[in-house]
């Protein structure tokens, strides 16, 4: 046992090996970080997609059709985009949890970390009228 | 290269920054853990020697690729431990097995263990229980086993034991108490078991023969 050692300097000279360089893992911790911060801002633009739905909804006609107030909202949800948000609060959620500080933290607290973060961007996307801006490229 | 006195004057961390300039360094650091790690792969796992051996290797050099992935943050022996616990798992996923087997050393250590737990009597056990102790510790659930092998077995702190199984420290000490827990359930299950299973004397059988 006590070779192992000499065993690993043989190996480390004979197929010439070397540390990765420093570079690689600042690449790789910065792309872990771009990549939440962009589907951070993704989930924002996404919800604030929902938010312009339902304010666009009509909400007299909950009286027309007889329906409770909480069940018309629920029909006329978008769904679709709702569902597109939850996956991307899961991808940041999961990539967070990848990077140093990810697993310091217990699970509960990320989860509300990541969702606070999320909310906090989704707010300033609406009132800054950038996601209608985006919404209106992507037109 | 440095030599061997001056190695053992330096630190984990100083011992990584010269590994980093030349190579041949990297033996001090392997060769101060290269035992450690053995140790603590043999009881995370049953393994053979000559696959400790092969595994030990695989370690010290995703350990030297990945040297300046190194975060000074963290202890290196922290680091080390992670990589260690991650591919002996790897390599018990090959082997789709992960019998564990404490070997006799061990015994001490155990009773150490148990001494460290107030809810539990000192004076009830002898080193005859701590292979008792040992039966009863490969029953536990592999999280439990983990915590109870690195906070008694490596001697690790909270804080080292959160950095090696990436968990946070909360969850290092839940665990830690639901495993000190787990245990004396299963002790105790065991002794009432024993009790149980008495020993009755055979009596010759009458030959039919005459």
């Amino acid at each position: 046992m006590a070779q192992v050692s000499q065993k690993i300097i043989e190996e480390i000279s004979d197929k010439q090996l070397k540390p990765k360089p420093r570079s690689y893992f600042l690449v790789y911790n910065a792309v872990i970080w771009l990549l939440i911060a962009f589907f951070i801002i993704f989930d924002g633009i996404l919800l604030c997609v929902n938010i312009y739905g339902l304010a666009a909804l009509d909400w007299s006609l909950s009286q027309s059709f007889n329906e409770r107030l909480a069940t018309f909202t629920t029909n006329n949800l978008p769904l679709l985009w709702l569902s597109l948000s939850f996956v991307a609060i899961s991808f940041a959620y999961i990539l967070f949890r990848l990077t140093d500080m990810g697993y310091k933290y217990r699970r509960r607290w990320t989860v509300l970390i990541v969702l606070f973060v999320a909310l906090f961007a989704t707010v300033l996307l609406y009132f800054t009228g950038t996601s209608r801006m985006i919404l209106n490229l992507i037109d | 290269m440095i030599t061997k006195i001056e190695s053992s004057k330096l630190t984990d961390e100083e011992l990584v920054t010269l590994t980093l300039a030349d190579k041949n360094n990297y033996f001090y650091l392997a060769n101060r853990y290269e035992e450690k790690l053995s140790r603590y792969i043999k009881r995370l796992a049953n393994f053979s020697s000559q696959d400790v051996e092969d595994i030990l290797q695989d370690i010290f050099i995703k350990a030297y690729l990945n040297l300046n992935s190194f975060n000074p943050k963290l202890k290196f022996s922290s680091w080390l431990y992670r990589i260690t616990h991650n591919e002996t798992i790897n390599h018990f996923k090959k082997a789709r097995t992960r019998p564990i087997t404490l070997s006799t050393e061990d015994n001490e250590l155990i009773l150490q263990f148990i001494a460290s737990d107030s809810n539990i009597e000192k004076e009830m056990w002898s080193q005859d229980d701590a292979a008792s102790i040992q039966r009863t510790l490969t029953k536990l659930n592999k999280n439990y086993r983990d915590v109870i092998i690195l906070k008694y077995f490596e001697d690790k702190d909270y804080k080292e034991i959160s950095d090696i199984l990436r968990k946070p420290m909360g969850t290092v000490a839940t665990l830690l108490n639901r495993a000190k827990k787990s245990l004396r359930e299963e002790i105790e299950k065991e002794t009432t078991e024993t009790k149980r299973k008495i020993k009755w004397p055979k009596f010759p059988k009458k030959s039919l023969k005459r």
